[in-house]
């Protein structure tokens, strides 16, 4: 087992942040710069360097093609989502798809996956941490958003690996932030966390009973975070210049990156002051003329703006408090989370919306991470003092013929937790099935998020009414999914950690840890520790691409008389290892 | 408890109800289920557990699961009657056939045709109201249509109790002659 500190990252959509524990007390770790936090951008020089953080942040306006923000809303998403499409349109840099769907960021003449480049700002947390302690960091916790599925939550995982780390948990933002909050108090509290960051939006209601942390219901939107306040506000602008300019400032990747850096700049600007001057001088050459930007912003006019969006994230707070069965009367604390919350606007609404006034002696930019290495102390002491019971956020669900989406395990179940159900083919003398999983709140596979799939055969064809499949899910404790297919009669088995997630196999990310080694050694950098050989149980990728054209006689169907199933029978198979090390091709912390 | 006796829990997972694992009694209340809840994941967490050898951890994985799955069940009043129900026939387990069952009463409860509905909601209504006649001449309106609706026949039968006896002529604002 590694010895040496332990570090608790918080990577976020625009900002990361990396703490540990020092004599039991938490510690925010600075970068060289003496900040707190470091921008999530990835710079590619010229020259084949590669720089993190704020000086990686200045590169976004001088070089949009070859710098890399805000990968988050992209990790673990497949090529054909929403989410990537609008990337695509909006990001200066190039986001190409893989033939299974996959996502790669086109640098020059290289590919990267995002884990990959995750793996980047990882690392960078992890040589901040290593320059302050003044020694090798090799073991964290790393925080992703609640609402992150399956595949966001391996990928995330991945990229940890990447990076050279073994990561001892992937925990939920928010369940990290109350657990910073309440830590060491004794509380006995029903709590909220807000959580509004560069590019997601959670909501977690906690109950905290001392040493327990319960969480009862999580909620959230993957889709919204701050860079929607701040696109409002460039849209704002950009249409300011074309009115008085006459100019398309989003044509000029570099006119354009300078306006959204002012935006921020003016966004931020606003936490402080009711109104604003936003200035950029020399923003544009337009028929031979200099045109300047001078905007001036009130902070009820930005208000105008995202009123809207506000709304939503309400509506999804409706939405976990009704999940808890719970009113906003029923909470004790309100903990804000995430730069945005710093807002005004946001703090007011807030307010208002949970008739209280939100806990003010939190960092909304360092919770999550303290919270986190808290985690990762707690993890690698032998005296667990603290305990986490968190929830899936999601339902799991097997797609069944005719479209439909059946539910196994439904949101905000707590983890660990595994469920068995028998289904049959589709139609009588079907040799294989295809077992497709998805997470999602909708009763047809396509309003669903697909996690992936797999093919199970080696049962013997027969009437479907004949057949029965077994098939066993589970959701380990970091919401990291499982499935098996099997046949109870032969005993055949088919399993896999679901998930095509990065888009990565097992096989290509040994490829990336091993070539990142090399690069290291080449560099003369310290090696990276030893992630020892990965026992993969993850199912080669080609399997687990979605299919173009569905054959819908391929899939499971429910049977006609649901056969009851008291108790998952004994079967020879392996345990479901809870921390998923083993089996998502992990090291196993004991062995190496 | 010893690694031996977490083992051994972890192989007679089968064999207890949920009341049992937890260790409470089958009338507890809901936040004596929690407590319990608590008590247990303190017991069996994961990550106290963290290092340990791989099959004890995977012992205490199974426990784990299944306190969990019981706590989905009992901490939910309507799932938590199903699943008595079924404990009585011996089913240990909460399955989906369980929740379809739970499901389908459920849907009985406020009617399974469309008039049955209709008439059903418009009797709950006029209860909330406190017209208690009409609550009852609707219901009677929706047996119609849902004759073997055990939900209905309940109601009924508790909407009848609870109407106020009302004497033959009970209108307060008759006029009265004076007895001669």
């Amino acid at each position: 087992m590694s010895e040496g500190p332990t570090i608790g990252i918080d990577l976020g959509t625009s900002n990361s942040c990396v703490a540990t524990i020092v004599e039991r007390r938490p510690r925010v770790l600075a970068n060289a710069f003496g900040e707190p936090t470091t921008a999530s951008v990835v710079a590619f020089g010229e020259n084949g360097s590669i720089s993190v953080g704020n000086q990686a942040k200045a590169r976004v306006i001088l070089d949009p093609r070859h710098t890399v923000s805000s990968a988050k809303r992209l990790i673990g998403r497949y090529s054909f989502s929403e989410e990537v499409k609008k990337a695509q349109a909006v990001c200066h840099y190039e986001i190409v798809g893989t033939e299974s769907h996959g996502v790669r960021i086109a640098i020059r003449d290289e590919e990267f996956s995002l884990p990959e480049i995750s793996a980047f700002v990882l690392k960078e947390m992890k040589q901040i941490a290593e320059a302050k302690l003044g020694c090798e960091v090799s073991r964290a916790v790393i925080t992703v958003p609640a609402y992150f599925n399956d595949n966001q939550r391996q990928a995330t995982k991945d990229a940890g690996r990447i990076a050279g780390l073994e990561v001892l948990r992937i925990l939920n933002e928010p369940t990290a932030a109350a657990l910073a909050y309440g830590f060491g108090r004794k509380l006995r509290q029903r709590v909220v966390v807000y959580d509004l960051g560069g590019g997601t939006f959670d909501v977690s209601v906690l109950e905290i009973g001392e040493d327990v942390f319960e969480v009862l219901a999580t909620a959230g939107d993957t889709y919204l975070g701050g860079d929607d306040f701040d696109d409002r506000l460039i849209d704002l602008l950009a249409e300011h210049v074309q009115e008085t300019h006459g100019v398309n400032v989003r044509t000029d990747p570099f006119a354009f990156e300078k306006l959204k850096a002012a935006a921020e700049k003016g966004k931020i600007a606003l936490s402080q002051e009711d109104s604003t001057l936003i200035e950029v001088p020399g923003l544009v050459q337009h028929e031979g003329e200099t045109v300047d930007l001078s905007y001036h912003l009130t902070r009820q006019q930005f208000e105008k703006l995202v009123i809207d969006l506000i709304q939503r994230t309400f509506k999804v707070c409706d939405e976990a408090l009704q999940q808890a069965s719970l009113t906003v009367r029923d909470l004790d604390g309100v903990i804000l989370v995430g730069g945005p919350t710093r807002l005004p606007t946001i703090r007011q609404a807030v307010t208002s919306y949970f008739g209280k006034e939100p806990e003010v002696d939190i960092n909304p930019d360092e919770v999550v991470a303290v919270g986190a290495a808290i985690h990762a102390d707690s993890l690698a002491s032998k005296d667990t003092d603290t305990f986490l019971l968190d929830v899936t956020p999601l339902t799991l669900r097997l797609g069944i013929s005719g479209g439909m989406a059946e539910a196994i395990i439904e949101r905000n179940s707590p983890v660990p937790i595994d469920h068995t159900r028998i289904f049959t083919p589709a139609k009588d003398m079907q040799e294989t099935v295809t077992v497709k999983i998805f997470q999602g709140e909708s009763r047809t596979s396509a309003g669903n998020e697909l996690l992936g799939q797999f093919e199970f055969s080696g049962f013997e064809p027969g009437p479907r009414d004949q057949v029965q499949i077994e098939v066993s899910f589970e959701i380990s404790t970091e919401g990291i999914v499982r499935v098996s297919a099997c046949d109870p009669k032969t005993g055949v088995e088919h399993s896999t950690t679901v998930s095509m997630s990065s888009g990565l196999s097992e096989a290509e990310l040994q490829a990336i840890i091993e070539r990142g080694r090399a690069e290291d050694v080449a560099r003369g950098v310290q090696d990276a520790p030893d992630v020892g050989p990965a026992r993969s149980a993850r199912t080669d990728q080609a399997t687990m691409a979605p299919m173009e054209d569905d054959d819908e006689e391929m899939l499971l169907d429910l049977p006609e008389v649901e056969a009851d199933l008291p108790s998952a029978p004994e079967s020879n198979r392996e345990p479901f290892d809870d921390e998923g090390t083993d089996l998502s091709g992990e090291f196993d912390p004991d062995s190496v | 408890m010893t690694e031996a006796e977490i083992r051994a829990l972890s192989r007679m997972l089968d064999r207890l109800d949920y009341y049992k694992l937890l260790r409470i009694d089958r009338d507890s209340t809901a936040a004596r289920v929690r407590e319990a809840y608590h008590k247990m994941r303190r017991s069996f967490h994961p990550d106290a557990f963290h290092g340990e050898a791989r099959d004890l951890r995977s012992a205490v994985g199974e426990i784990s699961k299944r306190v969990n799955e019981g706590y989905q069940v009992l901490r939910d009043a309507a799932r938590r009657t199903a699943y008595d129900k079924g404990l009585g026939q011996g089913q240990l387990r909460f399955s989906a056939a369980t929740e379809e069952t739970m499901k389908t009463a459920a849907a009985a409860v406020g009617g399974t045709t469309a008039n049955g509905k209709r008439f059903y909601a418009q009797s709950q209504a006029a209860e909330r109201s406190g017209d208690f006649a009409t609550a009852i001449s609707t219901l009677k309106m929706a047996m119609t249509f849902e004759a073997s609706n055990e939900h209905f026949k309940q109601k009924l039968a508790d909407l009848e109790a609870r109407a106020p006896k009302k004497p033959k002529d009970a209108n307060p604002h008759a006029i009265r002659w004076p007895k001669s």
